[in-house]
């Protein structure tokens, strides 16, 4: 009898870390393929390469995490960090300065959030539609300023590209604002009222009503974190790039949704969580990083990309099957 | 009648759900032509009985025949080709497609040699003929959203005909619907029987059942009471077969409590579905509310939570007027809710255990915004002990928990914060008879203690038993007012909320 209930308990176990850790391990098995395949992968200056790539990432994914953690989407990430982009560099162009500047920026990005917000949680567009169709008027907006030229930054203030392309000792700064960034939303989400409501929220929003929770507000103020993020993204972007590009940031959409994805089944019970979009983003910049190194063609990671997002999707939802 | 054979007969049917026998020996048969009414307290068997008839479930033991041939556990569909149709009680049309197109809905009529087509011409022509038959116009073309709600069910009824059904299924059909319509929907159902459609007909209002049904058989607990015919039936006798003859042990009361200070005082409520409801509840006093499904008492707690729109009335909570629009207020007005449907509104299943109890009141284990999760944890661990809630602790997910723990965690969601009204909408609904007696005394236990308690129930003998004082509804309106000790209480709350008459005959105003 108790010998039964102990078996039973250590396959429980095992399946357990499976589930959950899955990403995780997998990540540190393709870091030793990738080691083994090209020499140039595991070293410091990669891998400080590496997580200079993913920080961009990691942050807008971040903000992902927030909108998905309520049960939402986000589907204007992209094209804002577009805009976001460009009105910084034109507002350094005119000679705001830096700070003024990133004041724009984030206004930007917490302008686009508020218009998500006000149509998905008040007016009750669905999140696909609602954040879409404001992802093309902003696509749109940008365009219009730009007419599809870029705006060049031949002399942006020094301060202004200490974030993108400065280092603290060896560290590239980008990875010091990022690793700010991941601990402080962790611990909004796992450590305040605000994030366990967001939980409330996305696990069965009708129980969260019920229980007095201003749903709107709540999933309104997620979009303004994601815009929020989105801003803090292009920041770093505009900064590392030196330059305000129409078509900068589309990218980012897919991947950080991927992100959110690879990591739901980590550090939680499915739920989107930040320590695991940190995992599913460095996945994907390792992906790109790896393959690169080793010369495989550009379109091959987009194949890879999204394969494993099939595979931790899958893995998810089998895994919520048998229970 | 008895000299044909009938073209439905359910033979000696058990059925049982996690080891509770719901349907325990169980004859029914219905005649061609026939309007046979199955009726019963909820809990009775009924919807067993009809999903077992529709292939929804198989039956444990017995048979179920059709035209005499065997067709025992048969699934939806084969059961929908031998010609059993079910006519559900919330409609399932698709809103954009027209009346007729609704109709045709997979077994649509395809014409043409090389290419096929569907010929909206002969479904147009053949979904005309078939209102006319049954005695309505409307316009087959209209999107099936414009339709009234007895036309939609008109369209749901012509969709089992085309599939050429020979019993037909109105699980609640006039639930939803005015007294015109009813009378509409009955002159058709009337049309069915002349054409020769054998119709089992589900209801709880005992005068429709009287007006249209032919014979009339009655459930109590999983057993067939009896059948009885329309001529040899009345509203009291069909009351009394849902009773029971062992008959309820009255509430013997030594003491009358009183109770003085108002906690809840409603005045003239109206909403979308309640129509001018008066009610007090005081202090200490557990007041119980009874009405069948759609009665309006959920629309009551609804209303009272924030969750509806008031149109007229007013509400007073401890003597100030209660001006709510949703339930974050509600609770700051210190009421309390656990509602009707637990999975749907109650429980964060994929949470653990602990943050379901901290939902509600979150405020209480905050400090700055911060969590305070070691108390959240501490506090949860107390009503796991209290309550004797069965869980591996509170880290536990909701999902892994029995529905009668997971009710016990909804209430003491509650139970963790300050209110002074607790709402409890069907509060043992699926929830085990160890459990029920546990919210029983928790229940009392908190009336006892100065809470002000709505109980709303369809299940009579519960009231009766918990209750200082029972209100009766039917069709958003409060009907009677009965105390738990009156001889035959169960007879008489039975026939308010069942019939027109038996409210006003029955009551017992004054205190």
């Amino acid at each position: 009898m108790q010998v039964e209930s102990s078996e039973r308990r250590m396959s429980y176990v095992l399946e357990y870390i499976l589930r959950k850790y899955g990403v995780l391990i997998a990540t540190i098995v393709l870091m030793i393929i990738f080691s083994i395949l090209s020499p140039r992968f595991m070293t410091t200056r990669n891998m400080l390469t590496l997580l200079r790539q993913i920080s961009m990432l990691a942050i807008v994914s971040t903000g992902m995490t927030f909108v998905m953690a309520a049960g939402g989407f986000d589907m204007s990430v992209g094209y804002v960090i577009g805009l976001v982009n460009i009105t910084l560099a034109l507002s350094l162009k005119a000679g705001f300065g830096t700070f003024i500047s990133l004041l724009l920026a984030s206004l930007t990005g917490i302008a686009a959030g508020a218009m998500n917000g006000l149509l998905v949680a008040y007016v009750g567009l669905p999140d696909f539609i609602g954040t879409f169709a404001v992802g093309s008027i902003v696509y749109g907006l940008k365009m219009m300023i730009t007419r599809g030229n870029p705006v060049m930054l031949w002399d942006a203030p020094k301060s202004f590209l200490f974030i993108g392309q400065g280092f603290l000792g060896p560290i590239p700064f980008p990875i010091i604002i990022m690793i700010l960034i991941l601990i402080f939303a962790s611990f909004v989400m796992q450590y305040t009222r605000l994030g366990r409501r967001l939980y409330y929220i996305g696990g069965n929003p009708t129980a969260a009503l019920y229980s007095g929770i201003n749903i709107k507000w709540y999933r309104f103020l997620s979009f303004i974190i994601s815009g929020l993020c989105v801003a803090g993204t292009s920041i770093v972007l505009t900064s590392r790039v030196g330059s305000g590009q129409p078509l900068a940031g589309e990218e980012y959409l897919l991947d950080a949704i991927s992100a959110v994805f690879l990591g739901l089944t980590m550090f939680g019970e499915g739920e989107p969580n930040v320590p695991g979009t940190f995992v599913g983003a460095f996945l994907i910049g390792m992906l790109t990083n790896a393959l690169t190194l080793m010369n495989v063609p550009y379109y091959f990671q987009f194949i890879t990309k999204g394969t494993a997002v099939i595979l931790a999707v899958m893995v998810s939802i089998i895994s919520r099957r048998k229970e | 009648m008895p000299s044909r054979n009938p073209i439905l007969s359910v033979k000696n049917v058990w059925k049982q759900f996690g080891g509770v026998w719901v349907l325990k020996n169980v004859d029914f048969d219905l005649y061609r032509g026939e309007v046979h009414a199955l009726v019963g307290e909820n809990g009775a068997g009924k919807s067993t009985l009809i999903k077992i008839i529709s292939g929804v479930y198989s039956p444990d033991k017995g048979d179920v025949f059709l035209n005499g041939k065997r067709v025992t556990g048969f699934k939806v569909k084969e059961m929908e080709r031998e010609g059993v149709f079910t006519v559900h009680q919330e409609v399932n049309l698709v809103p954009f497609l027209s009346a007729m197109e609704n109709m045709f809905i997979g077994s649509e009529i395809v014409e043409g040699n090389l290419f096929k087509v569907i010929s909206y011409g002969t479904m147009k022509r053949k979904a005309e003929e078939m209102i006319k038959k049954l005695g309505v116009f409307f316009d087959v073309k209209t999107p099936s959203y414009l339709l009234s709600a007895s036309q939609q069910q008109i369209v749901q009824i012509c969709r089992g005909l085309i599939a050429n059904a020979h019993v037909m299924i109105l699980d609640e059909p006039t639930s939803a619907l005015s007294t015109e319509e009813i009378k509409s929907l009955f002159e058709v159902v009337n049309n069915m029987k002349g054409h020769g459609v054998g119709i089992i007909f589900v209801s709880h209002k005992l005068d429709e059942i009287l007006e249209i049904s032919d014979r009339i058989t009655v459930l109590k607990d999983g057993v067939k009471v009896g059948t009885i015919d329309r001529d040899e039936a009345t509203e009291d006798k069909i009351v009394s077969m849902m009773v029971g003859e062992s008959g309820f042990k009255a509430v013997k009361i030594e003491k009358r409590k009183s109770f003085k200070e108002v906690v809840l005082r409603i005045r003239g409520l109206w909403t979308h579905k309640l129509k001018g409801i008066d009610l007090e509840v005081k202090k200490g006093e557990i007041v119980g509310i009874v009405g069948t499904v759609g009665a309006g008492k959920t629309e009551l707690a609804r209303a009272l939570f924030g969750l509806d729109k008031i149109l007229k009335g007013e509400i007073e909570i401890n003597g100030r007027p209660l001006k709510i629009k949703k339930p974050s207020e509600a609770i700051k007005r210190r009421i309390a809710l656990v509602p009707e449907h637990r999975r749907l509104q109650g429980i964060f299943p994929s949470m653990p255990v602990f943050k379901n109890i901290t939902a509600a009141y979150l405020n209480k284990w905050s400090k700055y915004g911060v969590l305070l999760i070691s108390q959240e944890k501490e506090v949860a661990n107390s009503f796991i002990k209290n309550l004797a809630i069965r869980t591996l602790g509170p880290l536990q997910l909701l999902r892994n928990l029995s529905g009668g723990n997971q009710q016990k965690v909804v209430l003491s969601k509650w139970l963790s914060g300050d209110f002074d009204l607790l709402i409890l909408d069907e509060p043992t609904q699926g929830v085990d008879v160890k459990t029920k007696e546990e919210i029983y005394m928790l229940v009392k236990n908190l009336a006892e203690r100065g809470k002000a308690i709505l109980f709303l129930s369809s299940y009579i003998p519960e009231v009766i038993r918990i209750s200082d004082r029972i209100i009766t509804m039917r069709e958003g309106k409060i009907v009677g007012e009965f105390l738990p000790d009156e001889e035959n209480i169960e007879h008489k709350v039975m026939m308010a909320i069942l019939s027109e008459k038996g409210g006003k005959e029955y009551a017992s105003r004054e205190l």
